[in-house]
């Protein structure tokens, strides 16, 4: 199944975006912030998806990429010992911003769920390797 | 004839495919294998034993049988005598970690890794494979290559080294600037962990050599692109901001396509027109 040119062109043009506000985070946060709102308005305008590993590394608030590195602190909450929200609670990690100060949650799933068809993908990003 | 609507007759629909943008940065750790493994856990292993460091934890029993509910007051002196019954006779210590100054020399557990590493304050970084999910350590492949500190994923480190400290599973064991006690250890383990490859903070190193020389064209090209370079604009210290990006390398697009569930329950739809008597 080929995908219709008119989106391939403007995927690729999210794709360079992306990838370029990579390359100059380091140099710059604010025009990484530029191209990484750039890529989220076109992607609004134009109706096209992305995968859940490239929202998460985009701030809701402020559009700024959020790497490990530089720009986003991520941290892991919940589980058994630890202090917060009286016990734990789900086992989830915690993405801060920089430079806007938002944070985001995403909970862990502990099992997962049966598929029936191999081929009924839902486009998330299950853990793989659980054991 | 047969109405239209009819269940035989409905045609099936065509699956509609979605595509999305995909991420096309995939980061994987480089596991240690072999006698390098071997090594690493063998020359941990001593040098815990050698140092003495391990956590001692009164067990604490959270069980409270709804049969035996009693006031608080009776609970305290209860629990104050369960823990004298069930600390370990031979140590007689207060609970916590025998050597508190051995214990600040290492950062244990992901989040004290992650600080560390933000704060720029560990000379190594030694992960474990049976982390699951595996996203509880991904975020520190691209944060230790932005700190150019040495990371390596070893597949028992959590088996070996928790035991040793009396801890439920180690994760992530890091080794802090200042760690005299591992001093020699760290140094025999360095050599053996494979460089971690992040294209992008691997460039900030050779930025300041190339600065020296001449710009590129794919350098400006991308400064024209960022409005660095306007000519317009007088900046005197454009020259020393201008983007040295000549040995970038973009990744192709990547799409994923989405299938919707083929066997979803889907919800009976809803009769829209009534029967008029």
């Amino acid at each position: 199944m080929a995908a219709p040119v008119r989106d391939r062109e403007a995927l690729q043009r999210l794709n360079f975006l992306f990838q370029a506000a990579h390359w100059v985070l380091p140099h710059s946060p604010a025009l990484a912030r530029f191209y990484c709102s750039t890529q989220r308005g076109a992607a609004r305008r134009l109706v096209l998806r992305m995968a859940p590993s490239v929202k998460r590394l985009l701030c809701r608030r402020c559009c700024s990429l959020l790497l490990p590195g530089a720009g986003g602190c991520q941290r892991l909450r919940g589980g058994e010992g630890d202090p917060q929200k009286g016990g734990g609670g789900q086992p989830r990690t915690v993405i801060g911003c920089w430079s806007c100060g938002r944070t985001r949650r995403f909970l862990f799933r502990r099992e997962p769920r049966p598929r029936a068809t191999p081929t009924g993908q839902r486009g998330w990003d299950e853990p793989k390797g659980w054991g | 004839v047969v109405q239209k609507g009819t269940p035989t007759l409905r045609k099936a629909k065509k699956v509609a495919v979605k595509t999305c943008l995909d991420n096309p940065f995939v980061f994987e750790w480089k596991t240690i294998d072999g006698e390098d493994l071997q090594f690493i856990l063998h020359t941990l292993e001593e040098r815990i034993r050698d140092v003495g460091l391990k956590k001692v934890e009164t067990p604490r029993r959270k069980k409270r049988s709804p049969a035996k509910i009693q006031p608080e007051g009776h609970f305290d002196a209860s629990s104050a005598q369960l823990s004298r019954e069930e600390a370990p006779g031979g140590l007689g210590q207060t609970a916590g970690w025998t050597d508190i100054g051995i214990r600040r020399q290492l950062a244990i557990g992901v989040n004290e890794v992650t600080k560390a590493l933000e704060r720029n304050q560990l000379l190594l970084l030694l992960v474990c494979k049976s982390a699951s999910p595996a996203l509880l350590t991904t975020h520190l492949i691209q944060l230790s290559a932005s700190r150019a500190t040495p990371a390596g994923q070893v597949p028992r480190l959590s088996q070996t080294v928790a035991p040793l400290l009396g801890l439920a599973s180690t994760l992530a064991l890091g080794f802090k600037k200042q760690a005299d006690a591992f001093s020699e250890a760290v140094e025999a383990i360095i050599p053996k962990i494979p460089a971690l490859e992040v294209p992008w903070f691997q460039g900030t190193s050779e930025e300041p050599m190339a600065q020296v020389q001449s710009d590129s064209s794919e350098g400006k090209e991308l400064a024209v692109a960022s409005g660095d370079e306007l000519p317009s604009q007088k900046r005197k210290h454009a020259e020393s901001h201008q983007l040295q990006l000549s040995h970038v390398a973009l990744q192709p697009l990547k799409i994923k396509k989405l299938v919707p569930n083929p066997n979803k329950t889907k919800k009976p739809p809803r009769r829209k027109k009534k029967a008029l008597s």
